[in-house]
């Protein structure tokens, strides 16, 4: 097996405006083996979006800071990347597919415009190879290439989001980012659009960061999953780890409700009571505290470390130091 | 795209006749009468009265228009109070004028509005684009007429760079135009800016930089497109008002364009003229709108796509 | 925030330096650059060779017809291009021009010319009495000068170089029409049939003045050349072109940088600062416009005496000239007839301002506590004017509201006789005073806008008019100035001034009173 090629180490961002602070990622660390898919679930604001522009360097300029961490990509940081080399990897190297098709494309460019562009920017080739290519690509995502010459409000959703995926893969990069690829589209194709993603994935060798919050998907197309709530992950491990294993974060064990069957085609995560605590006034301790039915008084004091059990990992007190053992 | 354009120019026989009402009517209630405009303060009214009744102006409101309507659909716009020479004779004079200081001031506009607008909301709250937003701010707050007049004093007067007045010549025209395209690239400018600063937040802008493209790309190519429309329709609208005669920098600089004609035949009740100039400043414009929303079209695909349907 | 105050910092800097250099640096440095090219420092050098002009003047000519030319542009045009039948000296004596001789009939009706027979128009045609009979024909039926035309009952050819013209009553003052009115002067009436509505903006050849007519560019300009075969002598300068320039200040500077030789049209404010400069020479003259107020008399508040001297009495004009006319664009007067001119009496002083006597004769008149009215008054000078005088007659109790009007409409209320108050100019197209007090006070004249309806005062003016023996004539005029003092049926201003400017070099050169401008006298 071949080692992590991407890692994040202990990553910290902040939202900075005259009026707030805003924690979005506060010590994140993970990393990808090549040729893998790892899953990164969390609610909405539990920054898997802002993790997702950190690895890109996408974060929105001026109010975005990025205090700490370390992104490491073929042993090479990212961070310490000019911005023309970082451009250079962007599109080639790292790619991403965005949440909402509908507007992630430019309205007033040709789709085929669109896709031609990554690869001028990205490889010289003829012409003639150039308009190939593009074709091959068209094909590739399930659209006739005659259409290439049309505008993006001429195509449904769910044929946007392949032509984002046209784009997105067009240089072949080592590393997809996904984010959310499939909540803005209709249910009926979400799971299309998904097994297009994993197939083309597989073919190219691409690794995958695959961004979502539905459990159903993570069990369909995952190696490996870590559970992200308010900037940490406090649950990481193979897909057999999260949905498999007995101890999990309480978190999780909210996510899932009940454990999920896997022939369940898709699942919505079961809400949990209460809300994510404000992230521009993160409390001491663990952050899920104030949620967390097996709360105890160290949890609202002292952060809990990791509690590493092969490649499964969870951050809670119930199963660090002491307490190790009592728990259910 | 026929068809649309075809639709357009039909509409805008009632907008023409709806500005012909209008104007007939205005100038028809406005105290006044042409005689006594013409003849002065000192001739007795049976002179102006008689100078009235060969003009026509004498008859009731409904004849005047209804004669004045027979004779436009025959081609026919009548003969200035002034000098009983065809109106248009006078218009075509004047015309050029105002076209090539339109033509050239729209032109200088556009390049001094747009890319400092774009500049200013990429680098938004940087020196450049203080400076740029807050010199907008304040030529816009400016007059226009002690604009000019520090222009003739600083580069006629003192620098004696160009000559302060007149046409003839193209540097005849470099003041007048720099004078009325700061004044409008201010407004572009801002205008700009705005539509730019929404234009860079747009997900397709971060597409195009997670894409690896340049940040000239993701600006000129991605942003600047999108942001253009409501420019666009600023422009054309200012275009427009140009073509119609800068009136307060014709006076200054003493060009003889359509403007100050409008104006003088305003002021001399000269209805035929004002009619005529009306009516051609109508016709202009409703085709430069119809223009600008052909650009559009060329712009904006999801318009072209509403135009074809 | 603190940028923000930096780059505002930054703008006012630029703009006072601007600003700064335009108000400044132009006399210290724009002067000396100035003469050197004009030479007009350089001793011995008259100019430098040139026979060309650029006049600039605020207005573009409705026509350059001399019949339809009734606007001040189009007159400085015509002037010199055509020609009367008489003119005048320089103390206004009539001299021959176009008619060699003269009779008057002893009824003082009929005046027969005598033309020279060796004068030719421009395009070659020789003159005869037919294109004067065309000429005033057509100046009567167009209207335009109808207070130098109206009294002409008919005009006819008695042979091929003899014109008779017959008044509709004796007017003695009538040689001076004939001298001075643009009018009456001559075109060739061939041309003018041929050429229809055209003629009155493309007049070739048609003239036998000075000047041939060129070419007329709208808006632009009106070009002329030198009459080489003048009768009275080619002129010295051999092209004249005539540049509209309608804003004054744009004039004034047009004049500095050299743009234009002469600007016939300066605003008093540009006045004085030109006066400082060794390049240009600038001429002030009374002008042919007194300015008077006329109070509406059909408004029972001004039928009283009393309240009009209260009037009088509660202006102070020279604070009014300072203020409204920069101190140089006007002359007191306590009387609408100018000085020099045929019937002017002296022993009219102008008013003083009186604040005492003024709240007095208003107190007197039944109105202790002041009275009320509005003037009616354009953008520009009348409103500068109104307010001005708004200021001064508060101290009088007097309260003074400005109804600020577009022209045509403040002229229709006048007509209506919706007016109170309003500060009138009419000018005089000759120097007499029937030209001066006709319009202003002959009861149902169009002008007079005071509504003053004296039979004694019309009687006498009628009288004046028709009497053709001078003494006569300047007494009954004395009369008629001591009622009009006495009754103030309108209350004189002043006597408006014009100014114009002209490059220093330029030799003959003076402001005309009237709208003309003759170039014939003026070289390098």
């Amino acid at each position: 097996m071949s080692e992590a090629f991407f890692t994040i180490q202990d990553l910290w961002v902040r939202y900075v405006t005259d009026h707030e602070t805003v924690y979005a990622v506060n010590g994140l660390s993970l990393s990808l083996k090549r040729g893998q898919t790892l899953g990164l679930v969390g609610e909405t604001g539990a920054g898997k979006t802002t993790t997702a522009l950190s690895i890109m360097r996408l974060l929105p300029p001026r109010v975005s800071r990025v205090d700490q961490g370390n992104i490491l990509f073929n042993g090479v940081s990212l961070m310490d990347l000019s911005e023309e080399e970082m451009r250079r990897v962007r599109g080639e190297k790292i790619a991403m597919i965005y949440q909402d098709p509908m507007t992630s494309l430019n309205p007033v460019m040709t789709v085929g415009d669109q896709v031609q562009e990554v690869l001028e920017l990205h490889k010289k080739q003829s012409r003639r190879a150039l308009y190939k290519r593009v074709d091959e690509l068209f094909a590739m995502v399930g659209i006739p290439p005659d259409r290439k010459k049309e505008y993006p409000h001429q195509f449904s959703g769910g044929m946007k989001q392949r032509i984002v995926i046209a784009m997105a893969l067009a240089c072949e990069p080592e590393l997809l980012i996904a984010d959310e690829p499939t909540t803005a589209l209709d249910v009926t194709i979400q799971a299309q659009v998904l097994q297009m993603i994993a197939k083309l994935k597989d073919e190219l060798d691409t690794s995958m960061l695959l961004i979502t919050h539905d459990l159903g998907v993570v069990a369909q197309t995952c190696d490996m999953v870590a559970i992200m709530y308010a900037g940490k992950i406090i649950e990481s491990g193979t897909v057999h780890d999260i949905f498999h294993n007995k101890d999990h974060h309480p978190y999780t064990e909210g996510l899932f409700g009940s454990i999920p069957k896997l022939t369940v085609e898709s699942r919505r995560l079961s809400p949990i009571e209460g809300l994510m605590p404000d992230p521009t006034n993160l409390p001491d301790g663990c952050a899920f505290a104030g949620r967390c039915p097996a709360c105890m008084p160290i949890c609202m004091a002292q952060e809990p470390d990791y509690c590493q059990r092969a490649s499964h990992a969870i951050k809670c007190h119930l199963f660090t130091g002491e307490n190790r053992g009592e728990a259910v | 795209m026929h068809k649309y354009v075809l639709k357009r120019l039909i509409l805008m026989v009632p907008i023409i006749l709806g500005v012909i009402f209008i104007v007939f009517t205005i100038t028809s209630l406005t105290p006044g009468d042409p005689g006594r405009m013409m003849l002065g303060m000192t001739a007795s009214q049976e002179a102006v009265d008689k100078l009235n009744e060969e003009l026509g102006f004498n008859d009731p409101y409904v004849v005047r228009f209804a004669k004045y309507l027979g004779n436009i659909v025959r081609g026919d716009f009548g003969k200035s109070y002034k000098n009983n020479q065809p109106v248009f004779d006078e218009i075509f004079a004047r015309f050029p004028t105002t076209l090539k200081l339109a033509l050239a001031s729209i032109t200088v506009t556009i390049l001094i509005g747009i890319p400092l607008g774009v500049l200013a909301a990429v680098r938004q709250y940087s020196k450049l684009d203080m400076i740029s937003t807050v010199s907008a701010l304040f030529i816009a707050a400016v007059p226009s007429f002690w604009l000019a007049l520090v222009c003739i004093l600083a580069f006629s007067l003192h620098l004696g760079w160009f000559p302060p007045n007149g046409i003839g010549s193209i540097a005849h025209y470099v003041m007048p135009t720099f004078t009325l395209s700061v004044v409008y690239a201010a407004s572009i400018l801002r205008m700009t800016r705005t539509t730019m600063l929404e234009s860079i937040r747009q997900d397709y802008v971060r597409t195009a930089r997670g894409k690896g493209a340049t940040p000239a790309q993701v600006i000129w190519r991605h942003a600047l497109k999108n942001a253009l429309l409501p420019v666009v329709t600023s422009m054309g609208m200012s275009f427009g008002g140009l073509l119609g005669g800068a009136v307060v920098i014709e006076q200054v600089f003493g060009m003889p364009g359509l403007g100050t004609l409008l104006i003088n035949a305003i002021k001399m009740k000269d209805i035929p003229q004002v009619m005529a100039i009306t009516i051609f400043l109508a016709t202009l414009f409703c085709t430069i709108m119809l223009l600008v929303d052909i650009l559009y079209a060329f712009i904006d695909p999801r318009i072209k796509a509403r135009y074809t349907s | 925030m603190k940028k923000l105050l930096g780059a505002v910092g930054i703008m006012l800097v630029l703009v006072m330096v601007l600003t700064g250099c335009a108000g400044k640096d132009p006399a210290q440095t724009a002067a000396p650059s100035k003469s050197d090219t004009a030479g007009a420092d350089a001793p011995g050098q008259t100019g430098d060779g040139r026979t060309d002009i650029v006049i600039g003047m605020a207005g573009e000519p409705v026509s350059v017809e001399p019949q339809s030319a009734y606007d001040a542009a189009g007159s400085k045009v015509v002037c010199n291009v055509y020609d009367g039948l008489v003119d005048v000296d320089d103390d206004n004596n009539i001299i021959a021009n176009l008619a060699k001789d003269w009779d008057i009939s002893d009824d003082g009706l009929v005046y027969t010319f005598h033309l020279r027979d060796d004068i030719r128009f421009h395009n070659g045609d020789p003159l005869t009495a037919e294109d004067f009979v065309y000429s005033i024909e057509k100046a009567i039926e167009l209207g335009y000068g109808e207070e130098t035309t109206g009294v002409i009952d008919h005009v006819e050819a008695t042979g091929e170089h003899t014109l008779d013209v017959t008044l509709k009553h004796p007017y003695k003052p009538m040689m001076q029409n004939f001298a001075h009115s643009k009018y009456l002067y001559v075109v060739n009436s061939k041309l003018a049939k041929e050429a229809g509505d055209n003629f009155a903006i493309n007049p070739v050849g048609a003239g036998t003045g000075p000047y041939k007519f060129v070419s007329w560019t709208s808006g632009v300009n009106v070009k002329l050349e030198a009459n080489e075969d003048y009768h009275r002598g080619a002129p010295a300068i051999k092209e004249a072109t005539f540049k509209f320039i309608p804003e004054q200040s744009s004039g004034a500077i047009a004049l500095e940088t050299g743009d234009v030789d002469v600007y016939t049209d300066l605003s008093f404010v540009d006045v004085p600062k030109l006066m400082e400069k060794d390049d240009i020479q600038v001429d002030v003259t009374l002008g042919r416009y007194a300015y008077y107020l006329c109070m509406n008399q059909t408004k029972e508040m001004f039928q009283d005496i009393r309240v009009r001297q209260a009037l009088a009495y509660s202006i102070n004009m020279d604070e009014f000239i300072l203020a409204v006319l920069n101190g140089i664009g006007g002359t007191k007067t306590g009387n609408v007839v100018f000085p020099d001119t045929f019937g002017y009496a002296e022993g009219y002083p102008p008013f003083e301002q009186n604040v005492e006597e003024a709240k007095r004769l208003l107190a007197e008149a039944g109105y202790p506590d002041g009275i009320s009215f509005t003037i009616l008054a354009t953008d520009g000078l009348r409103k500068v004017s109104a307010e001005t005088l708004q200021g001064m007659m508060a101290k009088s109790g007097i309260d003074v509201k400005i109804d600020l009007l577009d022209f045509s409409a403040m002229v229709d209320k006048q007509v209506t006789d919706q007016h109170d108050v309003i500060i009138m100019n009419s000018s005089a197209p000759i120097e007499d005073a029937d030209s001066e007090l006709t319009d202003k006070i002959m009861s149902g004249k169009w002008g007079n806008f005071s509504r003053y309806a004296n039979p004694v005062v019309d009687d006498l003016m009628v009288q004046a008019r028709m009497e053709l023996d001078d003494a006569k004539r300047a007494d009954l005029y004395a009369q008629i100035q001591e009622i009009l003092r006495t009754e103030l049926p309108i209350v004189p201003m002043y006597y408006a001034h014009v100014a114009s400017g002209a490059n220093a070099n330029l030799k003959g050169f003076r402001a005309w009173g009237s709208t003309y401008i003759f170039l014939r006298g003026m070289s390098w």
